[in-house]
């Protein structure tokens, strides 16, 4: 007899009804939606048009304060201010997207691999990830430096491969706990294989769990590629960084310190809204979790 | 216990063994010719011929890297290309800054994060409670650089209070290696502090809720005498394990955060070797952080282990 396997789930999801209507009352969620969506618009609007030139030297406008020429003012250089962070959003975005994408198709695959086969298969898996994770992002993008020379590429597969061991122990511990339950069992019995009751039943159960860890992951991504940048192993010069605009602004913060102020604010209102969303989120699919708080 | 500490010591050997290799792999075999990587692409031969003989890397790979981790064992990583002195010299002089860079700042945040964490938990969903949260959530958000230039302009280039950077050594005077280091420990605590008030203020809130907390409570204990003498003791478990898992973050964030105020520790060295491409001190230095992030991870694990049985039967 036909067994229907997919009607006794009861894990939160991200589609449930009543999810938007609560996502829209979440402040903090809205807060973060709003810095975050505020980053992607000034991203998206800056590959067609910024305020002036991101790269272009105008030596004559260098050191400029905030005016209504200049919102933001200009760098040592004459560069506007304003139009290299719109530029520079690109960049943290790109850096982000490709490296959380690497790390969790990678880390998801190999999470629910393990926790589908359990035994030498999975301990293998852990052992990889314990060994990855001795390595922290900034030791990575050092040893692909030290060996090939400072680039975005470098500071991409970095966090990439470093977030991969992240996904893959998330994925495999709520995998794991989601093999033993009742649905799972009653698939099983239904005769589905390993492979049909991983992607039918056990990866969108987990799906919530996924999406948060990759909001935070992604806030971690922009941080890790601006410190990257900063220590002059990220993105290299003319492509534009929020991370390298700190490290040369840093020089001039004897004669005027406010064109370190705005590249820091960028990244604390993008990580902040990205860790909003990832705190919401996980309020949301978790009801439980948010009363404790 | 002794299964447990055995499987476990044994993953720590794999581990080690695994992050050697790939450091070697990654630094001298992948990239092609280690002299060249050194040198660059267009250095005359007879140069390249000579930091080859120099260093031993006419050598097959598998021999230089057994004798590598041989001289590990008795103490030895070699010549700094660059400094010609020994990478184990320069790493205990560099040493000097970081280790008090990585202590002090671990001292401020648990110190900071401890007050930060009871306020929070003892203010539970009033107007201190929140402040504490949002300013956790602040710091998370800041990176640790941007949040030392912040302090740089306000505390050293407009108040004129602290120097803006550099150390010149322990030799000048205690005082004077105190407020060379006083900003870089308070820029380096930050995100530490944010996550460990989380981390404690969950850990207090969670243990308040325990049924032994209500049995002292209706035994006539003050709201704070029960905090104090219970709840405290028991939800000090999970920092003290975040606190482990934390030595990474302190480590990587000494790398920035020298760069960020000239310090000449450890992060400036290596940052200074892949600028002189002086893979030798690279090598040794990354080794010596993965060391240091898989053997804490190890002292974690097997203090958890003590504290909870559970996880030795799982393991």
């Amino acid at each position: 007899m036909p067994v229907d396997t997919t009607a006794s789930v009861s894990q939160p999801r991200l589609t449930a009804p009543g999810f938007l209507h609560r996502a829209l009352r979440h402040r903090a969620f809205m807060i973060g939606l709003v810095l975050t969506g505020t980053m992607i618009i000034f991203a998206l609007v800056s590959l067609f048009w910024t305020p002036y030139s991101a790269t272009e030297i105008v030596i004559a406008d260098r050191f400029k304060l905030p005016s209504a020429n200049h919102w933001l003012g200009t760098d040592q250089f004459g560069r506007d201010i304003l139009s290299m962070i719109m530029a520079g959003a690109q960049t943290s975005i790109v850096v982000g997207l490709i490296a959380v994408s690497l790390g969790a198709v990678l880390g998801v695959s190999l999470g629910l691999w393990a926790a589908a086969q359990r035994g030498w298969t999975e301990d293998v898996i852990m052992r990889l990830s314990d060994l990855n994770l001795a390595f922290p992002v900034i030791l990575i993008a050092i040893l692909l430096t030290a060996g090939w020379g400072p680039g975005i590429t470098n500071a991409i597969l970095a966090l990439g491969i470093y977030n991969i061991s992240i996904f893959a122990r998330q994925v495999r511990g709520a995998g794991i706990a989601m093999w033993e339950r009742e649905f799972v069992l009653a698939a099983r019995a239904a005769g589905k294989g390993n492979l049909a009751i991983t992607m039918e039943h056990i990866l969108p159960n987990i799906a919530s769990i996924i999406v948060v860890q990759a909001t935070i992951s992604f806030a971690i991504a922009i941080l890790a590629e601006a410190a990257l940048s900063y220590l002059g192993v990220g993105s290299q010069p003319p492509d534009p960084s929020w991370g390298r605009m700190l490290s040369e602004g840093q020089n001039y913060i004897f004669l005027t310190p406010i064109i370190a102020v705005w590249p820091g604010l960028a990244i604390v209102l993008s990580v902040l809204g990205l860790n909003l969303i990832g705190d919401g989120l996980r309020d949301l699919v978790d009801p439980r979790l948010a009363r404790k708080r | 216990m002794s299964v447990f500490l055995a499987r476990r010591f044994l993953t720590f050997l794999i581990t080690i063994s695994g992050a050697s290799g790939i450091i070697f792999l990654l630094l001298e075999v992948l990239p092609g010719d280690p002299a060249l990587t050194m040198l660059g692409v267009d250095a005359p031969e007879s140069a390249v011929a000579a930091i080859r003989l120099e260093l031993g890397l006419d050598r097959p790979p598998s021999v230089r890297y057994v004798a590598w981790i041989a001289g590990l064992f008795h103490g030895e990583m070699g010549l700094s290309y660059v400094y010609k002195v020994p990478v184990t010299e320069l790493i205990s002089q560099r040493l000097q800054v970081t280790l008090p860079l990585a202590i002090g700042a671990m001292a401020v945040a648990t110190l900071a994060s401890l007050f930060l964490g009871i306020f929070a938990a003892t203010n539970h969903n009033r107007i201190g409670d929140y402040g504490v949260m949002g300013f956790s959530q602040l710091g998370l958000a800041i990176p640790d650089f941007w949040f030392g230039i912040l302090l740089i302009i306000l505390f050293a280039v407009s108040l004129r209070w602290l120097p803006s950077g550099g150390f010149s050594g322990w030799d000048e005077g205690v005082w004077r290696g105190v407020r060379s280091l006083t900003l870089p420990v308070v820029t380096l605590s930050l995100s530490l502090t944010a996550i460990m008030t989380r981390v404690t203020r969950s850990a207090i809130l969670e243990v308040a809720r325990e049924d032994f907390v209500r049995t002292a409570r209706a035994k006539g204990l003050s709201r704070r005498a029960a905090l104090w003498r219970h709840v405290l003791r028991n939800a000090l478990v999970p920092v003290l394990t975040i606190g482990g898992v934390l030595v990474a973050t302190v480590l990587t964030g000494t790398l920035i955060i020298e760069n960020v105020f000239a310090l000449p520790g450890v992060g400036k060295l290596i940052f200074d070797a892949i600028l002189n491409r002086d893979l030798m001190v690279v090598k040794n230095v990354v080794l010596l952080f993965a060391a240091i992030v898989v053997v804490v991870n190890l002292m974690v694990d097997i203090l958890y282990a003590m504290v909870d049985p559970r996880i030795r039967i799982q393991t």
